[in-house]
């Protein structure tokens, strides 16, 4: 009995990461001109629909739980991210400045939060803290939800009680790479903007 | 058909071959979650930023976390201790003490840092947690243990959670080498001169040697055989001198990575992986050359 529930078991598994995977790796990706030539493109569109249910197929309901009680949620896109041309950062103030020649906006009083950094730096493995925050940026950014804007604002704002009344602005600091121009710093370009403002 | 069925679930393998894995992730598991210490508080507890969050469907992460528990103003200590408990229990698990409990406190712990603020979260910590759900499934403990001194264990199992391990590790290489053809700059060859320009992730500033055409032209191709090799892995897999060629191009990737990336521990977390993926046969080899070059030593000395 075990021998034959065993690898249906394994097989039951190796089905619901893959159904699970594959699609949710994709959903944020958009589609280049030059894609739709390679020949991955034919098979690829067929595949991803295959595991498609309706929101109420039992399939989906057994796979989700399953995958939700085991958890087994798996994203693996972000060993290529879709943008590599940009880096960004975040930062956190009651007054700033805005030099929309130059495309920076930065702070003029010491900002409740940051984490903008163009060094170049050897990390240590020890000591990740700033690599986790670049992670966080890179996910907010790409959700661009309001809500969870105004939750991180508001989250520092609490954490500093002396500007009470004021309302603290989050601001992004987005850059994009050019290595083959001559003549540009090396972080690229500056492209500073507001994704909140007013959080109370 | 049926006997070779029944072979590739349940031909036995050496026990080492599963206790490798438990001890170094077992290390790879107390020291990320000792890094995770600093930001507990802000970012995964009661009073975190996320607390009052309904969180976006759009990520669809797990339902449950041992740190959704309503504790007030004791929530920061409540986490503080779930994580100190994580740091336990990996430790445990990489001494193969009480393993099996030690293997399941370390996933529950991971996953629900993971099902309470995956925005913090990376390809890094993704391994660690669905390893740690692998290792609670095998008999991780029977060797090189705590419990394997205390208890008569057998020295073989069957090759089932081995086989699990292995075609994760390959849809882990397959989707990672699939969404890089999505990308246009994957596909001009371009993208290794971005991630090398990148303030955060590049360890160095190499924007000077990007005059040399010869450079530009080997990054390039470079960018192809790791598109390439990812996207091929799981039937590399297949042939026995075709996987050997493509661990060796494995490890060289992530040497690479690590020398050139800041990737936190990712490149050794994938290295860390590869012993599930050499044959009984190999692994067996590899552990007697380890044993006859340490007796060499002790002759020679």
């Amino acid at each position: 009995m075990t021998q034959r529930l065993i690898p249906l078991l394994c097989l039951f598994h190796m089905l619901a990461i893959l159904w699970w995977a594959l699609p949710r790796n994709f959903e944020t990706l958009e589609y280049e001109n030059d894609y739709q030539h390679t020949p991955i493109f034919a098979w690829e569109e067929p595949l991803l629909n295959a595991g498609k249910f309706s929101p109420n197929n039992p399939i989906r309901l057994l796979l989700n739980h399953y995958i939700n009680l085991t958890g087994s949620q798996q994203y693996w896109d972000f060993f290529a991210p879709a943008t590599p041309k940009f880096h960004q950062y975040l930062s956190i103030c009651y007054d700033i400045v805005n030099n929309p020649r130059q495309g920076n906006i930065s702070c003029t009083s010491s900002p409740l939060f940051t984490n903008l950094n163009l060094e170049f730096k050897s990390v240590s493995l020890f000591n990740v803290t700033d690599s986790r925050l670049y992670r966080l940026t890179e996910n907010l950014v790409t959700l661009n939800d309001p809500q969870l804007f105004q939750a991180f604002t508001r989250y520092y704002q609490h954490q500093n009680v002396t500007h009470q009344g004021l309302s603290p602005v989050l601001i992004l600091h987005l850059f994009e790479l050019a290595p083959e121009l001559k003549g540009l710093p090396s972080y690229g370009y500056q492209m500073d903007k507001l994704l909140f403002s007013g959080a109370e | 058909m049926e006997k070779m069925w029944h072979y590739f679930w349940f031909k036995p393998v050496d026990v080492r071959q599963f206790a490798i894995l438990r001890i170094s992730f077992g290390y790879l598991c107390a020291v990320y979650l000792v890094q995770l210490l600093p930001l507990v508080d802000a970012h995964f507890s009661g009073n975190s930023w996320l607390a009052n969050v309904q969180l976006p469907k759009l990520l669809n992460w797990g339902t449950w976390s041992l740190f959704n528990l309503p504790l007030g103003s004791y929530s920061a200590l409540y986490s503080y201790a779930v994580l100190i408990l994580g740091i336990g229990s990996a430790i445990a698990m990489m001494a193969g003490w009480k393993t099996r409990w030690s293997t399941f406190i370390t996933w529950l712990v991971l996953a629900s840092l993971w099902n309470r603020n995956p925005l913090l979260l990376d390809g890094d910590d993704v391994v660690l947690k669905v390893m740690a759900f692998y290792l609670l499934l095998s008999p991780c403990g029977w060797a090189w243990s705590i419990d394997a001194q205390h208890n008569k264990l057998p020295t073989e199992a069957p090759v089932w959670p081995l086989r699990l391990i292995q075609f994760q590790i390959a849809l882990i290489y397959f989707v990672s080498g699939w969404v890089k053809f999505h990308s246009a700059e994957w596909l001009d060859g371009s993208v290794l001169q971005y991630v090398l320009s990148h303030p955060h992730y590049s360890r160095f500033d190499w924007s000077g040697y990007f005059k040399s055409a010869w450079f530009v032209g080997m990054l390039s191709v470079l960018a192809g055989i790791i598109r390439w090799w990812e996207l091929l892995f799981p039937f590399l897999l297949l042939n026995s001198y075709l996987r050997r060629l493509s661990l060796v191009l494995g490890v060289m990737f992530h040497i690479g990575l690590l020398v050139t990336m800041n990737l936190r521990w990712f490149p050794i977390i994938m290295l860390a992986l590869y012993p599930a993926l050499l044959s009984s046969h190999d692994f067996r080899r590899f552990l007697q050359i380890r044993t006859f070059n340490k007796n060499a030593k002790s002759c020679s000395n």
